[in-house]
């Protein structure tokens, strides 16, 4: 291990399921610890599965040597895929990216709000690619490969 | 009875002699209020010093109703007894009060030594001035030979030991030295059972972020900004005045640095930056011979 890891604000957290707390990490003479490291360590020292726990956030002070973050310690796979945000789940891969590009939506977006009434609709249906169906299917195909420990 | 009676017979005339006292003064006192007085004081106290000697006196009186009683073997169950009790703790009292009231009645005993007239008559006014302390009668220090002091120089007196402010200080640091050793091992033991407990990475107190933090200029915006972070686990985004801040303090930092001797470098050459190399002309370097060579061909 090349750094330090220490905790503050430890939080169990029973109605998302989850323990959250803020994490510094002294790391002198050394670049910032990647985020993998650091979920590999806050793993093995919560003896949890690697893969509920969340790691984000991760913000080197100025002149280096200490980072500060957050983590989310998930109990369950299925929590943590009912909980975390998408755009973390995509980060992860759990669900795949959204095609398209970022100018394709804000040309969508000045569209939108030019057109009023039922032609606005569809226009933003026609747009949305994570639309609340196709988003549970992909989760329950990775919960079907998941093996749990 | 007759050892009684001699007791009695030798100590009469002392006896006497004091009752007559009392009579004196009971007789002064009247004369004092007599006196026209323009304080209250004065008046308290001659009422006050009246009642005092008339409750000696009666107390007096009862004592020999009670010797004689005894003498003549008479019953003491029919002598009230709890009057002479009444009595004496009366006077015990009044004398207690007396301690506190004494100032005053020394002045006014002085006040009447000095009211005198041609006449003897005494006199309505006072006079203030007459009350003045004197210095001659100040209590002269015999004790001092001439053979230590032949020129009799004045010997200031002694200072009394007193307690210093360093001593108040000492305790409070020996105080503050056992704090220290006892959170010392505090710390000690908590350390090893932090230990011995779980693999968990430390958690880390809000004295633990106060040291961190001690001595780092922070404004009170960079304050708040973080525990709105902390306690909503979210990162705001960096606003312009803060990268520019980071920006002016990233110069400052790198400039202090004396190991790195690569910013002499940099630094030199954006100081040259606009300027331009001056070839110099051919055969500078040469020496010698090889110069003499040259002019001959220019030539």
């Amino acid at each position: 291990m090349t750094f330090i890891v220490k905790t503050r604000k430890v939080l169990l957290n029973k109605l998302l399921n989850r323990r959250q707390l803020s994490v510094e990490l002294l790391h002198p003479n050394k670049p910032t610890p990647s985020q993998e490291s650091v979920v590999k360590e806050l793993a093995s020292k919560y003896k949890a599965d690697e893969r509920n726990v969340v790691v984000y956030g991760l913000k080197t002070t100025f002149g280096g040597n200490r980072t500060t973050g957050f983590a989310l310690i998930y109990d369950t796979q299925q929590y943590l895929l009912k909980f975390e945000p998408k755009f973390r789940l995509r980060r992860r891969g759990i669900i795949p990216k959204r095609d398209g590009s970022r100018k394709g939506w804000k040309e969508v977006k000045s569209k939108l709000k030019k057109t009023r009434g039922s032609e606005k609709t569809k226009i933003y249906i026609s747009r949305k690619t994570d639309k609340r169906e196709v988003i549970r299917a992909q989760k329950e195909t990775y919960l079907k490969g998941f093996v749990g420990k | 009875m007759s050892g009684g009676l001699t007791y009695f017979n030798e100590d009469f005339p002392v006896y006497s002699d004091l009752v007559s006292t009392i009579n004196d003064q009971l007789q002064s006192i009247d004369n004092l209020h007599v006196i026209t007085c323009t304080t209250e004081n004065k008046n308290n106290i001659s009422q006050y010093l009246r009642a005092k000697n008339a409750t000696m006196t009666k107390y007096l009186i009862h004592l020999n109703m009670y010797l004689l009683h005894k003498l003549n073997y008479g019953n003491l169950d029919e002598f009230p007894i709890d009057q002479l009790i009444e009595d004496k703790i009366l006077l015990q009292k009044i004398i207690q009060a007396q301690k506190k009231l004494q100032y005053s009645i020394d002045k006014l005993s002085k006040y009447q030594d000095t009211q005198t007239n041609e006449d003897d008559q005494v006199v309505d006014q006072v006079e203030k001035l007459s009350l003045k302390p004197r210095i001659e009668n100040l209590h002269k220090d015999e004790t001092i030979d001439k053979a230590s002091n032949p020129n009799q120089k004045y010997v200031p007196p002694k200072l009394a030991a007193t307690l210093s402010k360093n001593d108040l200080n000492k305790q409070k640091q020996e105080r503050r030295e056992e704090l220290r050793k006892t959170q010392k091992k505090a710390n000690l033991i908590r350390s090893i059972l932090d230990d011995q407990e779980t693999d968990k990475p430390k958690e880390m107190t809000e004295r633990d972020l106060q040291q961190l933090y001690y001595g780092r200029a922070e404004d009170e915006k960079q304050i708040e900004k973080r525990k709105y972070e902390e306690d909503h686990m979210t990162r705001l985004p960096t606003t312009r005045d803060e990268k520019r801040r980071e920006r002016i303090a990233e110069r400052k930092a790198n400039v202090t640095r004396l190991d790195d001797f690569q910013e002499f470098e940099t630094i030199n050459k954006v100081l040259n930056k606009g300027t331009k190399k001056i070839k110099k002309p051919l055969g500078s370097k040469l020496k010698g011979s090889m110069k003499k060579i040259l002019k001959r061909k220019r030539r």
